[in-house]
């Protein structure tokens, strides 16, 4: 019997255990709410003395999630969406049809841009190929009609990376940093959105992981974005004839896995401001 | 405490008290003639083998229940991690389409009377059977050879053709029909907006593209009996629900002067007498999806053709006892009704409740007296169909309509890929070697 009472005893702690974690999270998560409505408040009324942000509890079970974030993250054996290139496409209807080919009725233009996407834009795997990585892939593809009538292209491509990402298995205690930035250009127009600017920029925001991963053991580009900003006529006016309207516009955003007492978000924001500036 | 139970005299106290210190043999309590009190150690066991056997027979089960479905939920790597099986079906399940949902036959109707074949719905205070009504019935199947198609346009406006002083104007008012119509119509809407959906759920979600089904534009049918000769009939036909076939069947002497169709769906009438006009109006062209509320106004074109409420409905009932969701449903017939009729009345020039007949849905409808002979079942079989025009309208048995509405949308698919479905994943490209 006495054996019996033991292993109901072990049992029931190993049902309640975790309802204990949960709830003391659950009770911490509602506690910082409050604390964060508060600040909110402090904020919007212009109190003097605002209290400092504090990061967020993290979930007893969070480990659980992080260990298959972590590992696709860091993983440089497969196309995954931990690591993409976004890109856009602003074109006119006829450029998505074939030579000769009829232009579709009015009501089916949004079902040509979608079904013909991926295709579209699976031209863009070879500048990636170029900046980042040997396979390319298109994981995601969607489009739109936007008010001019032209249709726009975005795309998420994934790659595996040339790059080291560094070892996330040597950091104690660690947690996922991430960080976003705009990336540089020089002179007052942004450069033309075409491939070698795209090539450019994804180098650029390579080069500043590569430095970050040589001060924190490691980093991972996540997130490039290169996208459009159309210039308006009034714009062109003052450029030379001839100018690409279509400019480019890049960001990229990255993670690093590290002891939040080494590295938080701010800190990161600003080795990524400081790095960016020194391109 | 004490169990001595003795007189308690202190002399005889105090020598007790020296006995017991003294060096003889104590006194046992069977001397002094008192009971031992037994020890709880020494009391035979009690035996509850079942209920302690129950008790760890629910225990066993709810761990066992618990833990197989912790198991289950716990993430793929994890289980990869200590060793349990990877549920691979968890993506393969999450990417195969969805099942048809099985239409489930209602058994009745909260909003009106549901009468499916042989029921014949009927402004006659008796249940009227088909057989009491019509002979050589043959009812419509999904395979019936329909004769020639012939759309016809929606009206532009919200008009219809005003009746004659000599006309009389008859209603039959309802959701839908009880029949099968083996006709199908598609729109070039909705076929996009569908292959849209599909094409989506492989460019954004990597599903399969048939994920979201095929549009089929399928139709009900419902048989309409016109028994009344007393004048030329104006007979306004009107549904709140899809595409809807008419079949006309009429009494001898009956007189169609012009058919008039509103409807949610495409309306279609089979067995249209000779000389009679037809004309429809497509809700949808003159007023918005429904919203709760938005029927409530008298306007223009308010065209939407909602029923008024009967007391005879179990909304009603269920509304007279608070339910909050049926008081609602019956709000929106009853405005959307009054909305409606001051379009109709100012239309036709007769009350939109005059010679109605509005069942929830039904298969039968009988508009007039009742015959005293019975009327001659019109077959659908080989009659020429009046269809409101739209852009694919397919007849045909079941095989051939759903082979030409799977063609549809293959061909419009491949057109709008340019290519084979394949160009909708393309193919991973690597860094060629130097």
């Amino acid at each position: 019997m006495t054996g019996l009472r033991i292993l109901a005893f072990c049992i029931g702690l190993v049902v309640i255990l975790p309802m204990v974690a949960l709830n003391k999270w659950g009770f911490q998560m509602s506690m910082w709410v409050n604390k964060e409505v508060s600040r909110n408040e402090a904020m919007l009324d212009g109190a003097a003395e605002v209290p400092a942000a504090t990061p967020m509890p993290t979930s007893p079970l969070a480990w659980l999630r992080n260990r298959s974030e972590l590992n696709a993250l860091f993983s440089r054996d497969e196309i995954n969406p931990q690591r993409v290139v976004t890109v856009t496409e602003i074109i006119d209807p006829a450029d998505l049809l074939a030579p000769g080919e009829a232009g579709p009725d009015a009501v089916f233009l949004p079902l040509y841009a979608e079904a013909r996407a991926p295709a579209q834009l699976s031209r863009y795997c070879a500048d990636v190929l170029s900046a980042l990585g040997g396979r390319c892939d298109v994981l995601s593809s969607s489009a739109t009609i936007n008010r001019e009538g032209k249709v726009v292209l975005t795309g998420q491509l994934g790659f595996r990376p040339d790059a080291v990402l560094g070892d996330p298995s040597q950091v104690s205690d660690g947690q996922v940093i991430s960080g976003s930035i705009r990336l540089p250009h020089s002179g007052d127009l942004r450069p033309a959105y075409d491939q070698a600017a795209r090539v450019a920029a994804m180098q650029q925001a390579q080069a500043i992981c590569d430095a970050l991963r040589a001060e924190f053991g490691n980093c991972v580009l996540t997130r490039t974005e290169l996208n459009i900003e159309e210039l308006w006529i009034t714009d062109l006016e003052v450029l030379p004839a001839g100018t690409n309207p279509q400019r480019l516009i890049a960001s990229a955003t990255y993670k690093i896995y590290a002891n939040p007492a080494t590295l938080d978000r701010t800190r990161l924001g600003t080795r990524l401001q400081d790095l960016s500036a020194g391109l | 405490m004490t169990h001595d139970k003795r007189p308690n005299n202190f002399s005889e106290r105090l020598q007790r008290i020296e006995d017991a210190r003294s060096t003889r043999e104590p006194v046992t309590a069977a001397e002094l003639g008192i009971a031992p009190e037994p020890s709880p150690y020494d009391r035979p066991q009690e035996d509850h083998t079942i209920r302690n056997g129950l008790i760890w027979v629910v225990i066993a089960v709810m761990v066992a229940f618990g833990g197989y479905h912790a198991a289950l939920a716990l993430p793929n790597d994890l289980k990869a991690v200590i060793g349990l099986p990877v549920d691979e079906t968890e993506m393969v399940a999450a990417q195969e389409p969805e099942p048809e949902p099985v239409a489930i036959p209602e058994p009745a109707s909260y909003i009106g009377a549901f009468l499916p074949s042989p029921a014949v719905a009927s402004l006659e205070t008796d249940q009227l059977s088909l057989a009491d009504l019509a002979s050589d019935v043959a009812l419509p199947t999904p395979d019936t050879m329909l004769g020639e198609i012939i759309p016809f346009d929606r009206n532009i406006s919200c008009r219809l053709r005003r009746p004659q002083r000599d006309e009389n104007v008859v209603n039959v008012r309802l959701e839908g029909g009880l029949l099968p119509a083996p006709l199908q119509a598609i729109s070039h809407t909705a076929l996009a907006d569908r292959l849209l959906r599909n094409v989506k759920a492989v460019t954004q979600n990597r599903l399969p593209a048939q994920r979201n089904g095929r549009v089929t534009g399928p139709f009900e049918s419902i048989d309409v009996f016109l028994s009344d000769t007393s004048a030329p009939q104006y007979v306004v036909l009107q549904n709140l629900g899809g595409n809807i076939l008419w079949n006309l069947h009429l009494a001898p002497d009956v007189r169609v002067a012009h058919v008039a169709l509103i409807s949610e769906g495409l309306p279609a009438v089979a067995n249209l007498p000779d000389g009679a006009t037809i004309e429809g109006l497509h809700v949808s062209d003159f007023v918005e999806p429904h919203r709760f509320g938005a029927d409530d106004r008298i306007r223009e074109c308010m065209i939407r053709p909602w029923r008024k409420p009967a007391p005879d409905w179990v909304a009603h009932q269920k509304a007279a006892e608070g339910n909050e969701l049926f008081r609602n449903q019956l709000t929106s017939f009853t405005k959307g009704h009054a909305a409606f009729n001051a379009w109709y009345t100012q239309t036709l020039g007769v009350d939109a409740t005059a010679h109605v007949v509005a069942p929830d849905k039904a298969a039968h409808v009988l508009v007039g007296p009742r015959p005293r002979v019975p009327i001659r079942y019109q077959p659908m079989e080989g009659q020429s169909v009046h269809v409101m025009r739209t852009d694919t309208i397919i007849a045909g048995d079941s095989a051939t309509r759903a082979a030409l509405t799977e063609a549809l949308h293959q061909d419009m698919l491949r057109a709008a890929i340019g290519g084979d479905l394949a160009a909708l994943d393309p193919p991973v490209m690597e860094r060629s070697l130097p």
